[in-house]
Protein backbone atom coordinates (compact mmCIF):
# COMPACT_ATOMS: atom_id res chain seq x y z
CA UNK A 1 0.00 0.00 0.00
CA UNK A 2 1.37 3.45 -0.93
CA UNK A 3 1.85 5.87 1.36
CA UNK A 4 -0.08 9.49 0.69
CA UNK A 5 2.12 11.82 0.60
CA UNK A 6 1.37 15.29 2.10
CA UNK A 7 2.96 18.63 2.97
CA UNK A 8 1.99 17.87 6.39
CA UNK A 9 3.16 14.41 6.76
CA UNK A 10 6.58 15.86 5.22
CA UNK A 11 6.21 18.34 8.76
CA UNK A 12 5.61 15.51 10.78
CA UNK A 13 8.87 13.60 9.35
CA UNK A 14 11.20 16.53 9.17
CA UNK A 15 10.04 17.05 13.19
CA UNK A 16 10.93 13.52 13.59
CA UNK A 17 14.14 14.15 11.77
CA UNK A 18 15.50 16.50 14.16
CA UNK A 19 15.98 14.14 17.09
CA UNK A 20 16.14 10.97 15.10
CA UNK A 21 16.24 8.73 18.17
CA UNK A 22 14.79 10.66 20.26
CA UNK A 23 10.80 9.23 21.60
CA UNK A 24 8.38 12.23 20.91
CA UNK A 25 5.30 13.50 22.50
CA UNK A 26 2.22 13.96 20.46
CA UNK A 27 1.54 17.27 21.99
CA UNK A 28 5.22 18.42 21.64
CA UNK A 29 4.83 17.19 17.06
CA UNK A 30 2.08 19.10 17.18
CA UNK A 31 3.33 21.95 18.49
CA UNK A 32 6.40 22.28 16.51
CA UNK A 33 4.92 21.65 13.20
CA UNK A 34 1.33 23.46 14.09
CA UNK A 35 -0.57 20.70 13.33
CA UNK A 36 -3.43 20.34 15.06
CA UNK A 37 -4.16 16.72 16.97
CA UNK A 38 -6.80 16.17 14.23
CA UNK A 39 -4.76 16.20 11.24
CA UNK A 40 -1.70 15.13 13.46
CA UNK A 41 -3.12 11.88 14.72
CA UNK A 42 -4.14 10.35 11.20
CA UNK A 43 -0.42 10.99 10.26
CA UNK A 44 0.75 9.33 12.86
CA UNK A 45 -1.56 6.57 12.40
CA UNK A 46 -0.99 6.18 8.55
CA UNK A 47 2.96 6.00 9.30
CA UNK A 48 2.29 3.12 11.95
CA UNK A 49 0.36 1.17 9.87
CA UNK A 50 3.20 1.25 7.35
CA UNK A 51 5.20 0.44 10.34
CA UNK A 52 7.50 3.55 9.54
CA UNK A 53 6.67 4.73 13.05
CA UNK A 54 7.08 2.87 16.46
CA UNK A 55 4.54 3.19 19.31
CA UNK A 56 5.48 3.35 23.30
CA UNK A 57 3.99 4.08 26.43
CA UNK A 58 6.25 6.36 28.90
CA UNK A 59 7.16 4.17 31.86
CA UNK A 60 4.64 6.19 34.92
CA UNK A 61 5.92 8.35 37.52
CA UNK A 62 4.30 8.54 40.46
CA UNK A 63 1.23 10.97 40.48
CA UNK A 64 1.55 11.14 36.31
CA UNK A 65 -0.43 9.17 33.88
CA UNK A 66 1.85 7.49 31.66
CA UNK A 67 2.35 9.43 27.89
CA UNK A 68 1.75 7.85 24.36
CA UNK A 69 5.30 8.08 22.66
CA UNK A 70 6.45 7.90 18.99
CA UNK A 71 9.49 7.50 16.76
CA UNK A 72 10.44 6.45 13.79
CA UNK A 73 11.64 3.06 13.27
CA UNK A 74 14.67 2.20 10.55
CA UNK A 75 12.62 1.80 7.52
CA UNK A 76 10.54 5.03 8.66
CA UNK A 77 14.07 7.03 9.10
CA UNK A 78 15.12 6.18 5.32
CA UNK A 79 11.82 6.92 4.39
CA UNK A 80 11.95 10.51 6.04
CA UNK A 81 15.09 11.73 4.68
CA UNK A 82 13.76 10.62 1.18
CA UNK A 83 10.67 12.46 1.58
CA UNK A 84 11.87 15.25 3.18
CA UNK A 85 14.79 15.45 0.52
CA UNK A 86 12.66 15.69 -2.55
CA UNK A 87 10.86 17.92 -0.97
CA UNK A 88 13.41 20.53 -0.29
CA UNK A 89 14.78 19.87 -3.88
CA UNK A 90 11.48 20.59 -5.43
CA UNK A 91 11.40 24.08 -3.28
CA UNK A 92 14.67 25.26 -4.47
CA UNK A 93 14.14 24.24 -8.20
CA UNK A 94 10.09 26.08 -7.82
CA UNK A 95 10.48 30.05 -9.36
CA UNK A 96 9.91 32.67 -6.95
CA UNK A 97 6.58 35.03 -7.38
CA UNK A 98 5.72 32.54 -10.60
CA UNK A 99 8.90 33.74 -12.51
CA UNK A 100 10.37 31.64 -15.07
CA UNK A 101 12.90 29.48 -14.98
CA UNK A 102 16.33 30.25 -17.03
CA UNK B 1 -9.19 22.31 37.74
CA UNK B 2 -11.32 24.83 35.39
CA UNK B 3 -14.30 23.77 34.01
CA UNK B 4 -12.85 24.30 30.12
CA UNK B 5 -10.21 21.96 31.30
CA UNK B 6 -13.16 19.59 32.67
CA UNK B 7 -14.72 19.69 29.15
CA UNK B 8 -11.87 18.88 27.25
CA UNK B 9 -11.46 15.75 29.92
CA UNK B 10 -14.64 14.52 29.52
CA UNK B 11 -14.30 14.80 25.93
CA UNK B 12 -10.98 12.58 25.42
CA UNK B 13 -13.23 10.05 27.75
CA UNK B 14 -15.97 9.66 25.26
CA UNK B 15 -13.57 9.62 22.60
CA UNK B 16 -11.35 6.41 24.33
CA UNK B 17 -14.95 5.12 25.01
CA UNK B 18 -16.25 4.89 21.88
CA UNK B 19 -13.02 4.98 19.71
CA UNK B 20 -12.86 1.02 17.89
CA UNK B 21 -10.54 -1.15 18.82
CA UNK B 22 -8.21 -0.55 16.45
CA UNK B 23 -7.45 3.01 17.23
CA UNK B 24 -8.16 2.47 20.94
CA UNK B 25 -4.36 3.10 22.02
CA UNK B 26 -4.49 6.20 19.71
CA UNK B 27 -7.47 7.69 21.26
CA UNK B 28 -5.57 6.54 25.17
CA UNK B 29 -2.59 8.54 23.68
CA UNK B 30 -4.49 11.60 22.57
CA UNK B 31 -6.53 11.93 25.70
CA UNK B 32 -3.34 11.48 28.12
CA UNK B 33 -1.87 15.05 26.42
CA UNK B 34 -4.46 16.59 27.66
CA UNK B 35 -3.28 16.95 30.85
CA UNK B 36 -0.41 18.13 29.76
CA UNK B 37 -1.22 20.68 27.66
CA UNK B 38 -1.08 24.25 29.31
CA UNK B 39 -3.79 26.15 28.39
CA UNK B 40 -7.33 25.05 28.78
CA UNK B 41 -8.56 26.65 25.68
CA UNK B 42 -5.52 24.68 24.00
CA UNK B 43 -6.44 21.25 25.85
CA UNK B 44 -10.27 22.07 24.85
CA UNK B 45 -9.05 22.08 20.95
CA UNK B 46 -6.98 19.58 21.53
CA UNK B 47 -9.84 17.17 22.59
CA UNK B 48 -12.22 18.40 20.11
CA UNK B 49 -9.38 17.37 17.21
CA UNK B 50 -9.07 13.91 18.89
CA UNK B 51 -13.15 13.03 17.88
CA UNK B 52 -11.69 12.74 14.19
CA UNK B 53 -10.23 9.64 15.60
CA UNK B 54 -13.93 8.11 15.54
CA UNK B 55 -14.42 8.15 12.37
CA UNK B 56 -11.85 5.73 11.81
CA UNK B 57 -13.62 2.15 12.71
CA UNK B 58 -10.80 -0.81 12.49
CA UNK B 59 -11.21 -3.90 13.72
CA UNK B 60 -8.45 -5.04 16.41
CA UNK B 61 -5.33 -4.88 14.72
CA UNK B 62 -3.59 -8.69 13.49
CA UNK B 63 -0.66 -9.29 15.13
CA UNK B 64 0.15 -12.80 15.37
CA UNK B 65 -0.99 -15.69 13.68
CA UNK B 66 -3.81 -16.25 16.26
CA UNK B 67 -5.40 -13.04 15.59
CA UNK B 68 -5.13 -14.19 11.78
CA UNK B 69 -6.52 -17.71 12.88
CA UNK B 70 -9.59 -15.95 14.99
CA UNK B 71 -10.55 -13.11 12.26
CA UNK B 72 -10.86 -16.67 10.02
CA UNK B 73 -12.87 -18.35 12.45
CA UNK B 74 -15.67 -15.50 12.23
CA UNK B 75 -15.53 -15.42 8.38
CA UNK B 76 -15.93 -19.30 8.88
CA UNK B 77 -18.78 -18.94 11.33
CA UNK B 78 -20.58 -16.17 9.53
CA UNK B 79 -21.26 -18.38 6.71
CA UNK B 80 -24.93 -19.78 7.14
CA UNK B 81 -25.60 -16.07 8.36
CA UNK B 82 -27.89 -14.80 5.45
CA UNK B 83 -27.35 -11.35 5.34
CA UNK B 84 -29.70 -10.47 2.34
CA UNK B 85 -32.89 -10.98 4.05
CA UNK B 86 -33.49 -7.94 6.06
CA UNK B 87 -32.60 -5.67 3.11
CA UNK B 88 -35.85 -7.36 1.41
CA UNK B 89 -38.22 -6.79 4.69
CA UNK B 90 -36.81 -3.31 4.43
CA UNK B 91 -37.96 -2.96 0.87
CA UNK B 92 -41.70 -4.58 1.59
CA UNK B 93 -42.11 -2.42 4.36
CA UNK B 94 -41.02 1.21 2.38
CA UNK B 95 -43.56 0.19 -0.28
CA UNK B 96 -46.41 -0.63 1.66
CA UNK B 97 -45.60 2.72 3.51
CA UNK B 98 -45.15 5.00 1.42
CA UNK B 99 -47.34 3.44 -1.46
CA UNK B 100 -50.24 5.43 -0.64
CA UNK B 101 -48.75 8.76 0.70
CA UNK B 102 -49.52 11.85 -1.21
CA UNK B 103 -46.21 13.95 -1.07
CA UNK B 104 -44.61 13.35 -3.92
CA UNK B 105 -41.07 14.00 -1.90
CA UNK B 106 -42.21 11.18 0.17
CA UNK B 107 -43.24 8.35 -2.56
CA UNK B 108 -39.90 8.80 -4.84
CA UNK B 109 -37.77 8.86 -1.52
CA UNK B 110 -39.78 5.86 -0.44
CA UNK B 111 -39.18 3.88 -4.18
CA UNK B 112 -35.35 5.10 -3.86
CA UNK B 113 -35.26 2.95 -0.74
CA UNK B 114 -37.47 0.13 -1.95
CA UNK B 115 -35.14 -0.16 -5.36
CA UNK B 116 -31.89 0.61 -3.31
CA UNK B 117 -32.25 -2.34 -0.99
CA UNK B 118 -33.98 -4.55 -2.97
CA UNK B 119 -30.43 -4.08 -5.25
CA UNK B 120 -28.34 -4.45 -2.41
CA UNK B 121 -30.40 -7.50 -1.32
CA UNK B 122 -29.53 -8.87 -4.36
CA UNK B 123 -26.14 -8.23 -4.28
CA UNK B 124 -25.72 -9.43 -0.67
CA UNK B 125 -27.18 -12.89 -2.17
CA UNK B 126 -24.85 -13.05 -5.13
CA UNK B 127 -21.73 -12.48 -3.04
CA UNK B 128 -22.65 -14.85 0.50
CA UNK B 129 -19.45 -16.94 0.97
CA UNK B 130 -19.31 -20.51 0.13
CA UNK B 131 -16.12 -22.00 0.27
CA UNK B 132 -15.10 -22.56 4.05
CA UNK B 133 -11.49 -23.80 5.67
CA UNK B 134 -10.05 -26.79 4.17
CA UNK B 135 -9.37 -27.02 8.70
CA UNK B 136 -9.37 -25.69 11.55
CA UNK B 137 -5.27 -25.79 11.77
CA UNK B 138 -3.98 -22.31 12.00
CA UNK B 139 -2.19 -22.33 8.68
CA UNK B 140 -5.39 -23.15 6.75
CA UNK B 141 -7.39 -20.24 8.46
CA UNK B 142 -4.60 -17.72 7.92
CA UNK B 143 -4.53 -18.66 4.25
CA UNK B 144 -8.44 -18.59 3.46
CA UNK B 145 -8.65 -15.37 5.93
CA UNK B 146 -6.55 -13.94 3.29
CA UNK B 147 -7.73 -15.45 0.85
CA UNK B 148 -11.34 -13.98 1.92
CA UNK B 149 -10.07 -10.39 2.36
CA UNK B 150 -8.47 -10.46 -1.14
CA UNK B 151 -11.68 -12.01 -2.36
CA UNK B 152 -13.88 -8.67 -0.27
CA UNK B 153 -11.42 -6.36 -1.74
CA UNK B 154 -11.96 -7.76 -5.76
CA UNK B 155 -15.68 -7.25 -5.13
CA UNK B 156 -15.26 -3.63 -3.82
CA UNK B 157 -13.43 -3.16 -6.49
CA UNK B 158 -15.03 -4.01 -9.16
CA UNK B 159 -18.28 -2.24 -11.03
CA UNK B 160 -20.50 -3.99 -8.64
CA UNK B 161 -19.01 -3.08 -5.59
CA UNK B 162 -18.61 0.27 -6.62
CA UNK B 163 -22.45 0.46 -7.62
CA UNK B 164 -23.39 -1.02 -4.26
CA UNK B 165 -21.67 1.36 -2.68
CA UNK B 166 -23.37 4.45 -4.30
CA UNK B 167 -26.65 2.37 -4.18
CA UNK B 168 -25.83 2.51 0.22
CA UNK B 169 -25.23 6.55 0.42
CA UNK B 170 -28.63 7.05 -1.84
CA UNK B 171 -30.46 4.09 0.31
CA UNK B 172 -29.64 6.64 3.55
CA UNK B 173 -30.51 9.75 1.33
CA UNK B 174 -33.67 8.20 0.54
CA UNK B 175 -33.84 8.20 4.43
CA UNK B 176 -33.66 11.58 5.13
CA UNK B 177 -36.30 12.63 2.45
CA UNK B 178 -38.89 10.17 4.01
CA UNK B 179 -39.81 12.64 6.70
CA UNK B 180 -43.08 13.40 7.11
CA UNK B 181 -44.76 17.01 6.70
CA UNK B 182 -40.67 17.07 4.01
CA UNK B 183 -37.41 18.56 5.46
CA UNK B 184 -38.29 22.25 6.59
CA UNK B 185 -41.20 20.87 8.36
CA UNK B 186 -38.16 19.38 10.65
CA UNK B 187 -34.99 20.75 10.62
CA UNK B 188 -33.31 19.44 13.65
CA UNK B 189 -34.32 15.83 12.29
CA UNK B 190 -33.11 16.79 8.55
CA UNK B 191 -29.68 18.15 10.10
CA UNK B 192 -29.16 14.71 12.04
CA UNK B 193 -30.10 12.29 8.60
CA UNK B 194 -27.91 14.63 6.97
CA UNK B 195 -24.78 14.30 9.67
CA UNK B 196 -25.69 10.47 9.36
CA UNK B 197 -25.61 9.90 5.45
CA UNK B 198 -22.13 12.52 5.61
CA UNK B 199 -20.63 9.46 8.33
CA UNK B 200 -21.72 7.08 6.56
CA UNK B 201 -20.56 8.02 2.87
CA UNK B 202 -17.50 9.00 4.58
CA UNK B 203 -17.36 4.73 6.44
CA UNK B 204 -18.94 3.15 3.01
CA UNK B 205 -16.28 5.18 0.96
CA UNK B 206 -13.49 3.99 3.35
CA UNK B 207 -14.38 0.51 2.72
CA UNK B 208 -11.58 -1.03 0.14
CA UNK B 209 -8.83 0.92 2.43
CA UNK B 210 -10.06 -0.88 5.49
CA UNK B 211 -9.75 -4.19 3.86
CA UNK B 212 -6.91 -3.42 2.13
CA UNK B 213 -5.32 -2.63 5.47
CA UNK B 214 -6.18 -6.02 6.89
CA UNK B 215 -4.60 -7.91 3.66
CA UNK B 216 -1.31 -5.78 4.50
CA UNK B 217 -1.63 -6.60 8.39
CA UNK B 218 -2.07 -10.29 7.83
CA UNK B 219 0.51 -10.19 4.97
CA UNK B 220 2.92 -8.86 7.61
CA UNK B 221 1.91 -11.18 10.34
CA UNK B 222 2.74 -14.33 7.07
CA UNK B 223 6.25 -13.07 6.90
CA UNK B 224 7.07 -13.64 10.72
CA UNK B 225 8.54 -16.73 11.74
CA UNK B 226 5.96 -19.10 13.68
Amino acid sequence: MKMRRSPQTTRVLAEFLQCEKVWRYGYDISRNTGLKSGTLYPILMRLAEHRLLETSWETAEEGRPPRHLYKLTRDGLRYAREQVGATAVQAVGEPVFGGVMG
Amino acid sequence: MTLVRRVAMKISGVVVRYASPGCKEWAEGLAREVEFIDGDWAALGWALGSTRVLLDRRGAPMTSHADVAERARRFSESLGNGGSSPMFIVAFVNLIRFVGVASLQQRIAGGVLVITSIYMGFVILSQQRKRQALSDSVGDLTLYCKLELERQRDFLRSGIGRSVRLVGVLFFIGMVFTQKGGLRANPSVTAFGVLVCVLVTILIVRQPRRVQRQIDEVDAVLKEPR
